[in-house]
This record gives C-alpha cells, structure tokens and sequence, in this order.
C-alpha cells in the first residue's frame, strides 16, 4: 500500500507541529505540505491531491468551511477546532472526525483509524448525504453571511456582501455578479434569500435577488414586469411580487 | 414639605376629595333645602366622613381581590356584598350619631327621617365612584410595574449578550493557548512550562476583576503584557509589540480590565484576521489633565469583514463615561490600514 498523503493546515504553528509530531511515529502516512490559510492551502490541494487534510476552522479572511466549499474534489477531512460551536457544521460537511483542541495522542489515532478505514474503503464525501434535518437545523442557526466565498482557478476570490451587485438563479446554480466579476456556487437562491442581510438584498424575481445599494432604475416593461437598471449597467427583471417589494423599501 | 406630598400623594388627594364632597353636601342642605348651618354641617361632615373612613377599608379589599385572580361574577357578588354591608353600617352609624347631636331640632329630624331614600341612592353613588377610582389607580400601577420590570428585563438581556460577546473570544483564546501548550511540551517543555505559568497568571487576574475596581496603570499593563506574550508564543513570529511607556503615568489608577477589551480587539483584528505580519502598538503619556492611553495594530482592510466591531469599544466607552462623568474619553481612529484606539484618563482619580 503506498503512503497516505497528508496536509495540515493550521495559522498556528505550534498547532501544526503537534499534528506533525503525533503523526511522527505514523510510518504508512507522509505530510507532503504544511499551509498556514486557505489561500495556500487551496493550491496545495489542488497541486498535490492529497488523501487527507488536517484542517483547523477559524483562520484569517477564509476560514476552513469556505475552503473546503470551494474545493472539487474534496480530500477526506479531520477538522481540529478549539471551539465546538462548529460540530453540527462539520459533521454535515462529512467529515472524518473533528478534533478539538487541545487533543490527546489516542485521540488523535482514532481519528486516523478512521480516515484510513474510509480512504481503503473510498467511500468519498459525495456517497453520503448529510441528514435532511440536519440540513434545516443549520440553515436556521447558521449566522448571517458577511461575505461570500468563490474559485477562480486555484485561487480564492472572497466576496464581501457589500461588494455584489445581484445574485442570478442558473439552473442547479447561483451566478454572484460583483464587483469581483462573476462566479458560480452550488447553492440554492433559497439559501442566499435567507443568509444575505435582508436590509440589503431584495429577492425581486424568481431568477434575482438584487443589492439595493447597486439600482439605479426601475421601469416598466411588460405588463407585470419591472426591468431595473443596475449600477453597473446590468438590466434584471423584477416580477410584480419583487417590484413590489422594491417599492416598499423605497417609498 | 413637597417630599411628604409625594409620599402621601395619594392620601391627600383622598381627604381633599372628601372636603369637596363635603361642602357640595353642606350647600345643598344649606341653601337647596334651608336647614339651619349648623344643622346642615353635622349632618355634611358625618355623614361623608364615615363614609371617608369605611372607603378606606374598600381599597385594601380591592387590592387583596386583585392578587386571586376571580370571575367578573365573583367581583360582581363580592361588590353587591361589601356594598351592601358598608351602606348598613354607613347609615346605623350616622344616623346614630346625628340623631345624638341633632335631638332638639324638629325640622332637621323630620328631614333627617324623610331622606332615607336619598342617602341610600346617593350611597350607591360613593361606593360605584369610589371603587372606580380604586380601579383605575390600581391598574394605573400595575401598568407602571409592568413597564418598569420590562425595562429592566431589556437592560438585563443587553448585558447578558454583552457578556456573552466578551466571552466569545475568550474560550478560543484559553483552548487555542492550551494547545500550543501540548504542542510544546514534547519539544520545548521549559517553554510550555512558562506558557502555563503565564496563562495561570493571566487567568487568575482576569477572573478576580469585577465590577468598578481601579488598580495601577502598571498593574493593568503587566496583565496586558502577560496575555500577549502568550499570544506571541501561539503566533511566534507573527505577532510584533511595540510600547513606549511614559514613567510617569504608571502609579496612574485606571479602571481593572478597561484595555483588555481594547487590547483583544487589536488581536483579533491585526492577527487572527491577518496573513502577514502584524504590529501592535501601545503608548502611553501624561499630559495636565490626562492620562493618555493609544493602542493601535494595522490591519488589512481589504476583504475583511466589519461584523463584531463596534460593540466592545462602545462598551469601553460607555464605561469610562459613567465612571468619569465625562464624554469622549474614547476616540478611534480608522487610518486605511491602521487602527487606532485611544483613551484619556482624567487626572483628579490620581492617587
């Protein structure tokens, strides 16, 4: 059998020296890269292909869900975390395991029992579906979004909330048009509806959910349809439900 | 004088209602029916006195009636009851009395017999008003109560979240701490040993500061120091501190904990929401009226989210406002990719 490849990614170092250490009696697992945040962590992902990531949560700008939201072929991951208010989200995220810090040795084993079972088995992430209710759980709990993840290549774009102009239903996807350009997520228009700050982002038709902050106009088109001009000279339709929501929030 | 009027608002209000009551009475017999002044005084002041005196009694009935919770049928019987009851004493007890002191006079007691009638309606009367008035004072108090608990329920709730947000940074911090501290103990075990004692440290301040204690800017700063040399190890080269302390500001008392807050959001900001290198600065001076505190870390502005500024920097704020009795003894300062904090001590809590 030929060795498991292994990242750790931690902002910590002395976090990731543990992994390393605890992993150093390991002879059938080889650590090919160590990274400090997701940007680097992405390349070396997607360069290397590891079997296995060590991935710690909260770390500067991109934190390890977004990270692993934006990866494709997505590595079995063990999350270390030192704060437990991520389990539910880890555990639907598939996981492996979820560490949290600070970990004991044997702990620390039996997570790696784990993946080498689930990587010999390749069960990968995509064959098991998290629990619907689970699904809903956290779509009400989960906090607000800030900011919006996405990939362009083997780099990371994030999106501040503020910075998108308005969000384009495309068949399974989500177009984000922004002041970053435009990127596709897998995600619902139902799931942005709900976590996008509602002060802000205005669901007008079934295709659009626009940022007031970028309209520019609204006129009429059709019979039961608004066109709204955007500040970056994009024209979307508004629905006569969507219109008149504009209308409430600006009258 | 005005203190007693407000204490016993309510009672005064009672007998200056009487009074009136009273002397309407007086002038109706007086000149309505031309009984004799004296006459007509006896009969105005008894009669509306003891009625006066028995009311008083209604008030406490109502009230222990409102504490069990009763059908507006068991109200209705219970008022027909006590109603009933008061107006037969009401009228044995004056009539008693005035025919004791009115013997002599023919007219008035041929008066007095004949007006029985009235004196029953008009009794209705007090009692329908009176318990009215009894009604709506004491609803108009239990409305008070029931803003004032719920007023006091919001303020509650706000620093329970406050608290809450305070403590958001705090389990990450110990847990992350206590790592790096396993992580070193199979290497550098000096090192870890000095992380415990550092962190032990810190915790024990930490946990013994509540409410408005004021302790030395030294104190304070050896605290700060302690937590970020603990942050220091966790970031290794990370993280870099600059300070530049005036001597002179040191015996200064300062509220416990006041730049903690200040100090953790510089961290948060400058290092965990940083790739690159990050620099926290801490300068103190001394003017006349002051003393001076600024922290400050840069940042990257770019891409970082604004959520959770804001509330602990106000609540620092807030809290050098009511202890000084004195407006922006906080300032902050956003310069692009510097953020700066500062805080003014004012010089008369000087030991």
């Amino acid at each position: 059998m030929s060795k498991l490849k292994t990242i750790i990614v931690d902002d910590e170092a002395l976090a990731r020296e543990l992994v390393r250490n605890y992993l150093g009696d390991c002879t059938d697992v080889e650590i090919i890269a160590e990274c400090q945040n997701g940007f680097e962590a992405l390349k070396v992902i997607q360069e290397t292909n590891p079997d296995l990531v060590f991935l710690d949560i909260q770390m500067p700008k991109v934190d390890g869900f977004e990270l692993l939201d934006v990866l494709e072929n997505k590595p079995e991951i063990i999350f270390t975390t030192a704060y437990d208010q991520y389990a539910l989200k880890a555990f639907e995220q598939n996981a492996v395991d979820y560490l949290l810090k600070p970990f004991s040795k044997d702990r620390f084993k039996q997570a790696l029992t784990k993946a080498k079972e689930r990587i010999e088995k390749k069960t990968g992430p995509d064959q098991q579906k998290p629990l619907e209710t689970l699904q809903l759980h956290l779509d009400n709990t989960e906090k607000q979004l800030s900011r919006v993840v996405a990939r362009l290549g083997s780099k990371i774009i994030v999106i501040p909330v503020e910075k998108i102009y308005y969000l384009e239903a495309q068949d399974d996807y989500v177009m984000i048009h922004s002041e970053m350009g435009r990127h596709l997520k897998e995600k619902t228009m139902k799931y942005y509806e709900s976590h996008l700050p509602e002060e802000n982002f205005i669901r007008i038709h079934r295709k659009y959910i626009a940022n007031l902050s970028f309209i520019s106009s609204i006129e009429l088109y059709e019979k039961s349809t608004h066109l709204v001009l955007m500040k970056n000279g994009d024209k979307i339709r508004a629905s006569q439900e969507g219109y008149k929501r504009l209308r409430g929030v600006f009258s | 004088m005005i203190a007693l009027f407000n204490k016993f608002r309510m009672q005064f209000l009672y007998i200056l209602m009487w009074i009136v009551v009273a002397l309407i009475h007086f002038f109706v017999l007086y000149s309505g029916y031309e009984i004799e002044a004296g006459a007509a005084f006896a009969d105005s002041m008894i009669f509306n006195f003891t009625f006066a005196i028995l009311g008083t009694g209604l008030w406490f009935s109502i009230k222990f009636s409102q504490l069990q919770r009763k059908s507006v049928f068991e109200v209705l019987f219970q008022h027909l009851t006590t109603g009933a009851i008061l107006l037969i004493i009401w009228l044995l007890v004056s009539y008693s009395l005035l025919g004791l002191t009115t013997k002599t006079d023919e007219l008035y007691s041929d008066f007095l017999q004949r007006s029985l009638t009235m004196r029953v309606l008009s009794g209705i009367l007090y009692y329908g008003l009176l318990i009215t008035i009894y009604y709506l004072v004491a609803s108009f108090r239990e409305l008070q109560e029931k803003i004032r608990k719920e007023a006091q329920l919001t303020t509650m709730l706000k620093e329970a979240e406050l608290d809450m947000l305070r403590s958001q940074i705090r389990p990450h911090f110990l847990f992350n701490s206590l790592n790096a501290i396993s992580s070193l103990t199979m290497t550098r075990p000096e090192q870890a040993q000095e992380m415990v004692i550092k962190l032990s440290e810190f915790m024990r301040y930490s946990l013994s500061q509540q409410g408005e204690m004021i302790n030395t800017l030294e104190k304070e700063l050896y605290h700060i120091r302690l937590y970020l040399d603990i942050e220091q190890v966790r970031f290794s080269g990370k993280l870099k501190i600059n300070q530049e302390i005036d001597e002179k500001g040191l015996q200064w008392m300062i509220p416990s904990m006041i730049l903690q807050p200040l100090i953790e959001n510089a961290v948060k900001h400058g290092v965990y929401d940083s790739e690159g290198q990050s620099e926290i600065k801490l300068m103190v001076f001394v003017d006349p009226n002051y003393l001076n505190i600024i922290i400050s870390n840069n940042f990257e502005p770019e891409n970082t989210s604004r959520k959770g500024t804001g509330t602990g920097l106000r609540n620092v704020g807030r809290r050098l406002e009511t202890i000084y009795n004195e407006s922006g003894l906080l300032q902050v300062n956003n310069k692009g990719s510097e953020f700066e904090v500062s805080i003014k001590i004012p010089a008369n809590v000087k030991t």
